[in-house]
């Protein structure tokens, strides 16, 4: 039954692998704690349990090796050794040499422990000066085992096993032979008669008898009972004659019986450990912290595999169930109640199998104490790994693809991030560096983040490198932000190391991990200060089976387009036209040129013949480029469960998987990265493009803006700039409420004033008020009050010249056409002033701190400078304006400022450019620079901050700009400010836009 | 003499014949997925009870024309090479493939049994297709039934993606 055989032998390699997979975690935590009596016996219970199995087997050189580390274990149990690096180091090689006999053990006894086997020997004889001869050939008990075996009290037995008769015959294995002994009592030493059989076939064929000794506080009787045997098999030895015992020769000596008048123990407990609590039996199993629970039981993979496709299935099955049974539910009374239970039941059936395929991560971050500590070994440096968030959880597949990308960000910081000890010292750095490892979830999503306290990366070196290597033009890296330097180093083909060690180098290279997680559907970002250290940020999705995606649609076909790859989504037609440079179809898009592909073409569908113009494109993003995707019809976006494709359709290159739509059909999923591919996109070409496009055609930079635009009475229309709405509210007119002349609104458990335009500024007056009105509630402003206005038109996207002078009053920025309407913008500072004054006045009045303060505006959009204009001259500051970057730069050559105040996308010279050569000439380094930004997006203030920006302000929010001013340019009169001062403002208040 | 049963069906007038052991089900489902840039034999995806089958064309693999879709029209879903692996039939494994597929056919005939040293070794053609796809020929009564080679009928190499 060549079948039972190896199902024992492969339970036996099992079982051995997760003691191994536990033992060496638990020999490097012995390292640092010596007198932890627990882990102690947890790791001596290990080897313990794979040598007595591993004599079933008659696994001669397992046995030997395993022997031995118990023997070297029991000395430290008792206190007779101490653990040190040494000895952990022997024991780590034995576990490893045991791993690779178990791993092949049907070849087991011809390899080579020699190496190990000495130096744990050495260890056993040199420190303790007990001469253990092991070997594999007899028993040989450790005396102090007996003894304190007869303290607790125990009776001694020779037990004679069959391994057919006894075990196999019964349906049982050796390992439960062997559990029951260990909760029975204590397992002495065993032996398996193995001199007959010649390879590991025969010794599971033969009926191979197995002697063991044990002490426990049972009595034969009971013995005989408890194992199931009959009781010539069992013989009770006394003290001394298990000492004496030798090496056993098996058959035919049969020892006697004779009962040993041993006092009565006290509590009948199976024999533990010195100063340990005793335990009940069970508990030996059982250990303290990280240890597995007993109430688990293995199901294979291909299983819950099949459980987590069904359960989808299922999800698909009560959707298409929902929607046809809707009209019924109506009619039959309590069909609703059920339908709904029937629901909720299916989505908790999901989730909990999904939870099943789950994984706490620490399983893999484990392994990297280990190549830590070997590696600053190797290296001579000192290395503290730190891991964090070892309990979250990920797909069992997401877990096993991070494996390998984690373990070279890992030997990357050990091995070019953490610096000798050495230069640490010269750094003034604590010697030991630290590399922290830390998962935790954001957001739906699994964050993994590994920093070091190293030297960090160094923008230059790697910019010259990447030159050097041809991977980048030097003028192009003169351009680069720090921030881009970095990302250098994912270029395929890119080695920091000055020299490929045998540590980190192995030739696959940072590409290759940005590769691997973005197939996860994850992202890798990093960051780093030179000489701080760097810090590495993946993320990635809990789960790879069941994904959000867009659903498209191309004639009656669908497609699903995972959403992870989907940055936004362009509706074409109008203004989003699709243009064609150099022959192929690109948008531009915010001044840059997104190539397109249309999806019809690229699959060669018959479907084709649709107006392309009319779509929608999804902009995708693959690495570092982007693309936009033409689709017909934008469907719904849904979670599917994503089912592998057969080795027919694998080549097509633009799939990813295929899945099946709530009303069964089958919808193909498309893959990002191949259809970049398949359709050959010329990122690098267009790159190129964007930037001369850029040079020529000026107009096409001026910022457009997003207006809100709305009307009041008749056709009168108004606009008020995007940023400046925090939100607009539907309201019943009759919920206004009237305390003396101010209308207010209840909202949110406290009040907001309402004020009507036609109260304060020269416009029509509504007739009468309709049921419902739009109350419009600013930000960035102060004191909020909700302007009412009777219709709201659209939000739109617009680039306009405002006309200042045509229409002016209370209230009003200017006029411009918008989308061919004659349209009043709103400024709604004056316009709050005008109806707070108490507010608005007194604030006019504090500042003085402003008045005569030379300021020179740099901003491109004739919009925006008028605004600008405004503000300043109500901040009573003298300023001068410049319509680009150029401008201000000669404006500044030919006169002193106290401040800049500029936009930052502009033609010819950008806001960054322009502060980087304000930064590096030697009169006007000083100069404090206020940038203004329509969003505070991170990556700007970041750039801001590289390039030498002191502040960051939104446009349009005057307050706040106002208080940077006067914090800048508050106290000093008309001379540029120390450059302390400047620097100290500069990071406030960066962290305080970042925070914010 | 061992006897064997075949699935019969019919590739326009000519009668074809697959083990039976092969056979998973018979489906008459035609709401087939096309998928583009797949290669020709590819007919498209089909849902089998929430597994997608690939369901290729028969007619493209022997080269005797793309199947049209018609009333009878079939689909001849195989065993997988785990579900055979499982069978008490060795060796059987190796005629199929490790994914779900499925064969279009136009009309589904009888099962046939036929013993064993009926089955004539496979002529150079028959039917317009080559040896090469045919396991053997039976002489039925009417007519001549065409047992085909799964193996040959799967096999994905040197099939180039467009």
């Amino acid at each position: 039954m060549p079948q039972m055989e190896s199902e024992l032998l492969l339970s036996f390699v099992q079982e051995s692998r997760e003691h191994l997979d536990q033992l060496e975690p638990d020999l490097l935590s012995l390292e640092s704690n010596k007198s932890d009596a627990e882990l102690v016996n947890r790791i001596f219970r290990a080897v313990h349990s794979i040598k007595g199995a591993s004599g079933f087997f008659g696994l001669r050189k397992i046995l030997q090796l395993s022997h031995t580390m118990e023997n070297l274990m029991s000395r430290v149990r008792e206190n007779l050794l101490v653990p040190d690096k040494i000895m952990v180091d022997a024991l780590l090689a034995g576990a490893d040499k045991l791993r690779a006999l178990i791993d092949d053990v049907h070849r087991s006894n011809e390899m080579n422990i020699e190496a190990e086997s000495n130096r744990l020997q050495a260890l056993l004889t040199g420190k303790a000066g007990v001469s253990a001869t092991s070997s594999a050939k007899g028993l040989s008990i450790d005396p102090s085992l007996i003894e304190h075996a007869r303290k607790k009290g125990h009776f001694f037995y020779k037990v004679h096993l069959f391994t057919h008769k006894d075990i196999k015959d019964k349906g049982k294995t050796p390992l439960d032979y062997f559990k029951k002994i260990e909760s029975l009592g204590q397992f002495l030493d065993s032996y398996t008669d193995i001199t007959e059989i010649d390879g590991m076939a025969d010794a599971l064929a033969k009926d191979l008898m197995c002697v063991f000794l044990i002490s426990t506080v049972l009595e034969k009787d009971l013995m005989v009972i408890a194992l199931d045997i009959p009781e010539e098999q069992i013989a009770q030895l006394t003290p001394e004659q298990i000492a004496n015992v030798g090496p056993l020769v098996p058959p035919a000596e049969k020892p006697r019986a004779a009962v040993l008048p041993v006092a009565a123990p006290e509590q009948p407990t199976t024999p533990e450990f010195a100063g340990a609590e005793p335990e009940p039996a069970a508990a030996l199993q059982k250990s303290t912290g990280r240890s597995r629970a007993n109430d688990t039981i293995r199901v294979s993979v291909a299983l819950l595999d099949d459980l987590m496709n069904i359960a989808g299935e299922m999800v698909l099955g009560r959707n298409q169930l929902l929607r046809t049974s809707e009209s019924i539910a109506r009619n039959v009374p309590g069909m609703h109640g059920l339908l709904q239970n029937i629901s909720l039941v299916t989505s908790d059936l999901q989730e909990k199998v999904m939870r099943t395929r789950l994984q706490p991560v620490g399983a893999i971050l484990g392994k990297f104490t280990r190549i830590i500590r070997d590696m600053s070994h190797q290296l001579g440096k000192k290395i503290d790994l730190k891991l964090l968030g070892e309990e979250v959880e990920f797909d069992k597949s997401v877990l096993e693809m991070l494996s390998d990308p984690l373990t070279h960000l890992i030997r990357n910081c050990a091995d070019h991030g953490i610096e000798p000890p050495a230069e640490r010292e010269k750094a003034g750095k604590p010697l030991t560096g630290t590399i922290r490892l830390t998962a935790r979830h954001v957001g739906g999503q699994v964050q993994i983040e590994v920093t070091d306290d190293g030297r960090g990366l160094n923008p230059a070196q790697l910019k010259s490198k990447a030159v050097e290597k041809g991977l980048a033009k030097a003028q192009d890296t003169a351009q680069m932000t720090d921030r881009q330097a970095f990302n250098l180093i994912f270029l395929p083909g890119f080695s920091t190391a000055e020299k490929i060690t045998d540590v980190s180098g192995r030739g696959v290279g940072m590409d290759v991990v940005r590769t691997n997680i973005e197939k996860l559907g994850g992202s890798i970002e990093l960051d780093s200060q030179l000489g701080r250290g760097t810090r590495i940020c993946l993320r990635l999705p809990l789960t790879l089976a069941i994904i959000p995606t867009m659903i498209v649609g191309l004639g009656e076909r669908r497609f699903a387009m995972p959403q992870v790859n989907i940055e936004e989504i362009v509706r074409l037609g109008g203004k989003n036209r699709i243009e064609a440079v150099r022959g192929a179809s690109v948008l531009r898009l915010r001044g840059k040129l997104l190539p397109l592909v249309a999806l019809d073409e690229l699959l060669g569908s018959q479907e084709t013949g649709a107006d392309h113009g009319r779509g929608f494109a999804l902009v995708l993003k693959v690495g570092e480029n982007r693309f936009g995707l033409i689709v017909q019809t934008l469907l719904d976006s849904e979670e599917i469960v994503v089912k592998p494709l057969s080795s027919y359709i694998k080549n097509c290159r633009c799939y990813s998987g295929a899945t099946i739509m709530g009303d069964g059909k089958v919808a193909m999923i498309l893959d990002a990265v191949g259809i970049a591919g398949l359709a050959d996109l010329q990122f690098a070409e267009l790159e190129k493009e964007s930037a001369a496009l850029a040079l020529k055609g000026q107009a096409d930079l001026s910022e457009t803006q997003s207006l809100l635009v709305f009307r009041n009475a008749g056709d009168e229309t108004f606009a008020i700039n995007l940023v400046m709405v925090a939100r607009i509210e539907k309201v019943r007119t009759r919920d206004i409420e009237r305390i003396g002349q101010k209308e207010m609104l209840k909202y949110r458990d406290s009040s907001l004033r309402l004020i009507r335009l036609h109260d304060y500024m020269p416009v029509s007056r509504p007739d009468a008020d309709p049921e419902f009105l739009y109350v419009i509630v600013p930000r960035l402003v102060k004191h909020p009050m909700g302007i009412v206005v009777t219709q709201v038109v659209d939000a739109i996207q617009s680039t306009i010249s405002l006309d200042e002078t045509n229409l002016m009053g209370v209230g009003i920025l200017g006029s411009a056409v918008v989308a061919g309407k004659l349209t009043i913008f709103v400024d709604i500072y004056s316009l709050f002033e005008a109806a707070d004054p108490e507010n608005y006045r007194e604030e006019k009045a504090a500042q003085p701190n402003l008045a005569g303060k030379r300021i020179l505006l740099a901003e491109d959009t004739a919009f925006f400078r008028a605004i600008m204009t405004q503000y300043l001259k109500e901040f009573n500051c003298v300023f001068d304006v410049a319509a680009d970057g150029l401008e201000a730069w000669e404006a500044l050559q030919r006169h002193r400022y106290d401040l800049l105040l500029t936009d930052i996308e502009m033609p010819g010279l950008n806001g960054f450019e322009l502060t980087q050569k304000i930064r590096a000439s030697e009169t006007l380094r000083h100069l404090p620079v206020v940038a203004l930004t329509a969003l505070a997006a991170d990556r700007y203030v970041q750039q801001g901050r590289e390039a030498g920006v002191d502040s960051y302000e939104i446009k349009l929010d005057k307050e706040r700009l106002k208080a940077t001013l006067e914090r800048i340019l508050g106290g000093v009169r008309g001379l540029p400010p120390p450059a302390s001062t400047a620097n100290a403002n500069h990071l406030v208040n960066l962290e305080e836009v970042r925070g914010g | 003499m061992a006897n064997r049963q075949f699935i019969t069906f019919y590739l326009g007038d000519d009668l074809f014949g697959l083990d039976i052991l092969l056979v998973r089900e018979i489906n008459r489902n035609m709401d087939i997925t096309k998928v583009d840039r797949a290669p020709d034999c590819v007919r498209g995806l089909m849902n089998l009870r929430g597994q997608i089958v690939t369901v290729l064309d028969l007619g493209v693999r022997l080269n005797i024309g793309a199947r049209p879709i018609g009333r009878e029209s079939s689909c001849v879903v195989l065993k997988t090479k785990a579900e055979l692996g499982r069978s008490s039939h060795a060796g059987l494994d190796a005629h199929s493939a490790e994914d779900l597929t499925g064969l279009l056919v136009d009309r589904i005939g009888d099962v046939v049994s036929v013993e064993e040293d009926h089955i004539e070794p496979p002529p150079a053609h028959a039917g317009g297709i080559k040896g090469l796809f045919i396991e053997g020929v039976v002489k039925l009564q009417q007519q001549l039934l065409i047992a085909l080679d799964v193996r040959e009928v799967l096999r994905t190499q040197g099939e180039s993606t467009p």
